[in-house]
């Protein structure tokens, strides 16, 4: 049985089995709800709940949860959850847990501490409410947003009037791929395409850059947005919960002009 | 132990074409961590109560928060994750927190 397998972002090289292998190898009977994973890692004090996370069943056997062991031809750090860690591709970290070392599949919810209580979001539109809202539906936090970053230019920086300026800088779609990043040099006011990088997977980091130029002296703010393949743009104004969840409003670098 | 029990559970998986996966046991020395809570009234209560668990900079990094959010935040740190804090010291503690990093 062939279960092993390798692949590659730009950012990194990985080896892994597939979770639905594994599930399929250990045989998951009807009436299966939800898996459950836990690592080898115990709350500070004994009582504590142990941190464990579950995803529902239809989405551990999509055959993309994968369990990585191996990362850029070595075992994994410890920091990066040596021997073993969950990789739920599109969703954030929380579910991608560390030091895994026993998966159980459940017959109903799991309402463990870390799925019921804690990471939980508004059940609205982009998980935004405004402060001090009641009466909110909270579920668990799940799949990622798009973002996108100007990784060579910061706020502070004094640019040249009249000069070529290149700008780039990293993008990702959260659960789906990078379909356009836009970038913006007068504060949102207008918004030029720029060019993509390699595309290396719809859960890959994809970087982006574009030369622009500053006409005037004065204050000015760079803005960059993305777009995901399946249509999400990263909005102008903040989202907002309690956690500070799913946050990705258009980022700000403002620099001066000189 | 626990290494070599999970390097024979994946090679029963087989990794034709693959080099075959040994993991090693590492040690690894954690930093430190030797942050303290700037001096004040209460300095002394938080450093006994919260570094038992976590960094001074987990408080430090976060925004200023009103005085029920403090509260909650304790309640917290003591009913969910179990910290034992005597009730004597909980009022210092979220004083304390107020003075640096209070909002109204």
């Amino acid at each position: 049985m062939f279960l092993a397998r390798s692949g590659r972002t730009a950012l990194w090289e990985t080896h892994w089995v597939r979770l639905k292998d594994v599930l399929d190898r250990a045989g998951v009977k009807a009436g299966a709800v939800q898996v459950r994973f836990n690592g080898l890692d115990e709350p500070v004090v004994a009582e504590a709940p142990d941190f464990m996370k579950s995803l529902d069943v239809d989405h551990a056997r999509d055959g993309e949860v994968m369990i990585a062991y191996e990362m850029n031809g070595q075992q994994l750090a410890l920091l990066n959850g040596f021997p073993l860690r969950l990789v739920v591709p599109g969703w954030y970290s929380t579910y991608w847990v560390k030091m895994l070392n026993d998966i159980e599949v459940l017959d109903q919810p799991d309402t463990n501490y870390w799925m019921k209580t804690a990471y939980t979001i508004p059940d609205t539109p982009h998980a935004s409410i405004r402060p001090g809202q009641t009466g909110v539906k909270f579920v668990p936090i799940s799949r990622m947003v798009p973002r996108s970053f100007i990784t060579n230019i910061k706020s502070g920086d004094t640019l040249r009037a009249g000069v070529s300026t290149l700008a780039r800088g990293i993008a990702f779609g959260g659960d789906a791929g990078v379909s356009r990043v836009e970038f913006s040099s007068d504060g949102g006011k207008s918004w030029q395409e720029a060019q993509l990088g390699t595309d290396e997977g719809k859960y890959s980091f994809r970087q982006w850059q574009i030369h622009f130029s500053l006409p005037t002296a004065g204050n000015q703010l760079l803005m960059v947005r993305c777009t995901s393949s399946s249509g999400e743009a990263q909005p102008d104004t903040p989202n907002w919960n309690s956690a500070g969840f799913m946050r990705n409003v258009i980022e700000q670098t403002a620099v001066v002009v000189a | 132990m626990l290494p070599i029990t999970l390097a024979v559970a994946l090679g029963s998986f087989g990794t034709q074409g693959a080099d075959k996966l040994t993991l090693k046991s590492v040690n690894v020395d954690l930093p430190a961590g030797d942050r303290m809570f700037p001096d004040g009234p209460g300095a002394d209560v938080a450093n006994d109560n919260c570094l038992a668990c976590h960094s001074a900079g987990m408080v430090l990094n976060q925004p200023a928060l009103p005085k029920a959010m403090w509260e909650a935040e304790v309640d917290k740190m003591r009913n969910i994750y179990k910290a034992p804090i005597d009730d004597r010291d909980v009022e210092a503690i979220i004083r304390y927190l107020i003075s640096i990093k209070g909002a109204n």
